[in-house]
C-alpha cells in the first residue's frame, strides 16, 4: 500500500546561479554555469581552485528581511547558517507562512549536511568566537541556528548521509509528518565551500581540471559547489485546510540504503542504489513506467555515472530510454548536502513550468551512459512524476519520488 | 522548582509518536570502564575524572589500517551486539539489516586532524565524514539495508530508535542496528570550553542495540526544544505526553540532575513516578550513547514493565517509553 503523500508547499534556494527560486530556475533553463575561481579562501596551492561559489549573498541577507525578521538576533557568523536562513525565508514566504507558524511546538526542522558547521571549526580551533563558534562548528550547529531563529519547538534533527543528506532529510521529515509528530516541517540541505573540503577533494584527486561533464565520454571528475535548499512540508489536508492553493508538489516516496562496499566509491554493481529506488517507488505505490523524469546524481565521475545508468536501466527497463535523465551538477558544482534538495526542487519546478533543464557540457556519447541526458538545451516536457537519485561517501544512497501538483 | 510549579508550566500539548515496539535482541556496549553492561557499575571514583576514555579495539588484518578509532569502536560494538544476540555476524549481511547511526562527537577528532595538518593525504579525508563510522560497519558486515545517520546528542538516539521501529513495522528490514559512537579524547580540550553543553565527565563510548520486530505494547516517543524559562514546561510536557496513564518501573534516563534533569526529577515526582534508575546519566555525559546504554542496562536488570528513557542535548529534551 502506498504511503500518504506529503505536500511541499514552499521552497527556497541559495545557489551559485541564483539566490532565490526564480533566478535558480532561470539559470537552470538557460544553461548558466555557476563555476568560477574560488575567491573566499586561498586556493593557489591547490591542484584545482574552481567551484560553484555563491557570490555576494551578504548584500541581501542579514537585514531582517522576511519572516525571520522578528527573530531580532544578529545574523549568524556561520556561512551555512546564513544560507539556511536565507533559503528558509523564501520557503516560508512562498508557503504562506510569512508571519510565522501558528504553533511552534508543531514545527519540525530536519536539515541534511555533509559538512555541518566545519567552516566555523577553524575559528574555534584558533580560540576565536568562544563557545558560540565551537557550538556552531558541530554538525548540528546550522540546524539549531535555524531552529532558534524560527522558534521551532518540535523535533530538530540533523541528517548526515554525506552527499545524499538533502534527500534523506526530506524523507525523515515526511515520516515525522505522517506519524503526527509535527504539522509542518522545514526540511532541506546545506553545505558551504571551505578550504577544508576543497583541499580534501584535491588530495583525493576527485576534482577535474576540465568542465564537469555528466554522462559524457570525456568526464573526468567533479567540481564542488555550495548552497542551500529548504522546503516547507505538510500533510495535504492541512495545506488545504489553511486555504493554501496548489502545493509546489508532493513527496510520494523515499528510501535511504547502504552499499556496504567502499569508504568512498560506490558499489560497482549499484545494489544499494537499486534497492533505494525500488523501495522509494514501492512506498509511492508506483511502477517504473510512471516515472516521467529522472534527476540523476550525475556527478561526472567515470564510475558513478556508469553505475547510476546501469541501475536505472535495471529498475526502469526499456522505459529508462524513453524519459529524460538529467544532471544539474555542471550548473552548480556538487553542492554536497544541499544537492539532493536542490535537485528535488528542480524536479517540481520542471513539472510546474513544463520544461526540463539540460545537462551541460555534453559533447561525446559514452556507450556505458546511453540514456537521454537532455544535452545542453532545455526541453519542453512536463513531468508529472520524477525520480531523484543520490549517492554519497560511505556508501549512502537515497531516492525520492516526487509528483508535480 | 516544585512539582506543583512543573504542573503549572505544562503549556504545550506535545504530540507523541507511537510505533510497534521492537525487542532488543542484543546489546554491545563499550565504555571507558570496559566492555559490557556491568562495567559502569565499577566506575566508583573514576567517575569523577574529566574524561573516561575508551580503549581502541584491536582488529587483525590489513582492512582497518586506515580506519579511525571511532570506526573501530563502531565495528566492535556491532560485533558485541551480534554476539549478545547469539547471531553470527554473517547473518547481518545483505539488504534486510538496517543501520541507524547517531553521534554528537565522533567526527571531531578526524576533522581536527585534517584541519591542523596541511600535509594530510588521501588516507585521512574520507574519515572526516560522520558517515565513515557506519560505512566501516556496513562494509565489514556486508550490510545493504535501510540507512540513516543523525547528528546530535541523546535525543537523536531516541529518534533513531523510533526510525528503527518504523522500518521494522513497515517491513523494510528484519533487524536494525541502532548504533552510537562518541569519541572525544583528541578534542577534549575543546569540550572543556563548552562545559555548559554537558554535566559530569565525558564518557567515551560505543553502544549498539540490535532490535527486531516485537509485537508487544507500542513504544511512545516525544521531544520538544525549548530554552531558558520555557525549558521546565517543555520537559514536563514531553513527559506528560509520553507517560499518559502508565508509570514506568525503570528509568534509563541519561539526563543528569541539573538543567533539564532538575526539571525532569520534579516532573516525575509530580506524576508519582519513583522507578529504579539504571542509566549512566548520573555518571557523566555519554551523548547519543547514553539512552542506548540505559536501555541495555534496563533490559539486563531483569525488571519488568515499561522503561522510561530520557535525553537532553542543546535545548532539546526527549523521552521514550519502552515496554520491556
Amino acid at each position: 500500500m502506498a504511503a500518504e503523500p506529503i505536500a511541499i508547499t514552499g521552497a527556497g534556494v541559495v545557489s551559485p546561479i541564483g539566490h532565490d527560486l526564480d533566478a535558480f530556475w532561470a539559470g537552470l533553463i538557460t544553461g548558466v554555469s555557476g563555476i568560477s575561481q574560488i575567491e573566499r579562501f586561498p586556493v593557489a596551492d591547490l591542484r584545482v581552485g574552481r567551484a560553484g561559489e555563491v557570490k555576494k549573498l551578504a548584500a541581501r541577507e542579514g537585514r531582517g528581511l522576511g519572516p525571520l525578521a522578528r527573530d531580532g538576533r544578529r545574523p549568524p557568523a556561520c556561512r551555512a547558517s546564513r544560507f539556511l536562513r536565507r533559503a528558509a525565508e523564501e520557503a516560508l514566504t512562498s508557503a504562506g507562512f510569512a508571519g510565522g507558524f501558528p504553533d511552534p511546538a508543531r514545527v519540525a526542522v530536519v536539515i541534511g549536511t555533509a559538512l555541518g558547521g566545519i567552516d566555523d571549526a577553524g575559528r574555534a580551533l584558533r580560540g576565536h568566537g568562544g563557545v558560540r563558534a565551537l557550538l556552531g562548528s558541530l554538525y548540528d550547529g546550522p540546524t539549531w541556528n535555524l531552529a532558534h531563529a524560527l522558534g521551532a519547538a518540535g523535533p530538530v534533527l540533523t541528517v548526515s548521509t554525506a552527499c545524499a543528506s538533502g534527500a534523506t532529510s526530506l524523507g525523515v521529515a515526511a515520516d515525522l509528518l505522517r506519524a503526527g509528530r509535527a504539522d509542518w516541517a522545514l526540511a532541506g540541505g546545506v553545505d558551504v565551500l571551505c578550504r577544508f573540503v576543497q583541499r580534501g577533494f584535491n588530495v583525493l584527486r576527485s576534482l577535474t581540471r576540465d568542465e564537469v561533464r555528466p554522462f559524457d565520454r570525456r568526464r573526468s571528475g567533479i567540481l564542488l559547489g555550495e548552497g542551500a535548499g529548504v522546503v516547507v512540508m505538510e500533510r495535504p489536508a492541512a495545506a488545504r485546510g489553511r486555504g493554501h492553493g496548489a502545493p509546489l508538489g508532493l513527496l510520494l516516496g523515499h528510501a535511504s540504503t547502504a552499499d556496504g562496499a567502499h569508504i568512498t566509491a560506490p558499489d560497482p554493481e549499484g545494489r544499494g542504489l537499486e534497492l533505494a529506488v525500488r523501495q522509494a517507488l514501492s512506498e509511492a505505490g508506483l511502477g517504473p513506467e510512471a516515472v516521467d523524469l529522472v534527476s540523476a546524481h550525475g556527478t561526472g565521475t567515470p564510475v558513478s555515472d556508469r553505475v547510476e545508468t546501469d541501475v536505472l536501466k535495471r529498475v526502469l527497463g526499456r522505459h529508462a530510454y524513453a524519459i529524460p535523465v538529467n544532471s544539474i551538477k555542471a550548473h552548480l558544482g556538487h553542492t554536497m548536502g544541499a544537492a539532493a534538495t536542490l535537485e528535488a526542487i528542480m524536479c517540481l519546478l520542471a513539472g510546474r513550468h513544463g520544461q526540463v533543464p539540460p545537462t551541460l557540457n555534453y559533447g561525446e556519447a559514452d556507450p556505458g551512459c546511453d540514456l537521454d541526458c537532455v544535452p545542453n538545451q532545455a526541453r519542453r516536457h512536463r513531468p508529472r512524476v520524477s525520480l531523484s537519485t543520490s549517492l554519497g561517501f560511505g556508501g549512502c544512497n537515497a531516492a525520492l519520488v516526487l509528483a508535480a501538483a | 522548582m516544585t512539582p506543583a510549579t512543573v504542573e503549572r508550566e505544562v503549556r504545550h500539548a506535545v504530540p507523541v509518536a507511537q510505533a510497534p515496539a521492537p525487542v532488543i535482541r542484543g546489546a554491545g556496549i563499550l565504555t571507558g570502564w570496559g566492555e559490557g553492561l556491568a562495567a559502569p557499575d565499577a566506575a566508583g571514583p573514576e567517575g569523577a575524572r574529566g574524561l573516561v576514555a575508551v580503549p581502541t579495539p584491536a582488529f587483525a588484518g590489513e582492512r582497518f589500517r586506515r580506519a579511525t578509532r571511532e570506526c573501530l569502536l563502531g565495528v566492535a560494538a556491532v560485533r558485541a551486539a551480534a554476539r549478545d544476540a547469539g547471531l553470527d555476524t554473517a547473518a547481518l549481511a545483505g539488504p534486510r539489516t538496517g543501520v541507524l547511526y547517531a553521534s554528537a562527537t565522533a567526527y571531531a577528532s578526524a576533522n581536527r586532524a585534517f584541519l591542523e595538518d596541511e600535509g594530510s593525504t588521501t588516507l585521512h579525508f574520507p574519515y572526516t565524514a560522520p558517515s565513515a563510522v557506519p560505512a566501516e560497519v556496513t562494509i565489514e558486515y556486508g550490510i545493504r539495508g535501510p540507512y540513516v545517520n543523525l547528528m546530535g546528542g541523546g535525543p537523536t538516539a531516541l529518534q533513531g530508535l523510533w526510525v528503527a521501529a518504523r522500518w521494522l513495522a513497515d517491513g523494510v528490514a528484519d533487524r536494525v542496528l541502532v548504533l552510537a559512537v562518541e569519541a572525544v579524547h583528541e578534542v577534549w580540550d575543546l569540550f572543556t570550553r563548552a562545559r555548559r553543553l554537558y554535566a559530569g565527565p565525558l564518557i567515551e563510548s560505543a553502544a549498539c542495540l540490535l532490535v527486531e520486530p516485537g509485537g508487544g505494547e507500542p513504544l511512545a516517543w516525544a521531544s520538544a526544544a525549548a530554552s531558558g524559562r520555557e525549558a521546565s514546561g517543555s520537559v514536563a510536557a514531553v513527559l506528560e505526553a509520553v507517560l499518559r496513564d502508565r508509570r514506568p518501573r525503570t528509568l534509563a534516563g541519561c539526563v543528569p540532575g541539573r538543567g533539564p534533569g532538575r526539571f525532569e526529577a520534579a516532573a516525575l515526582a509530580a506524576r508519582g513516578v519513583a522507578a529504579t534508575r539504571v542509566g549512566v546519566g548520573d555518571l557523566g555525559e555519554a551523548f547519543a550513547s547514553g539512552p542506548l546504554i540505559g536501555l541495555a542496562r534496563a533490559r539486563a536488570s531483569g525488571l519488568e514493565g515499561p522503561c522510561l528513557a530520557t535525553a537532553a542535548w542543546r535545548q532539546d529534551y526527549a523521552a521514550m517509553l519502552w515496554p520491556l
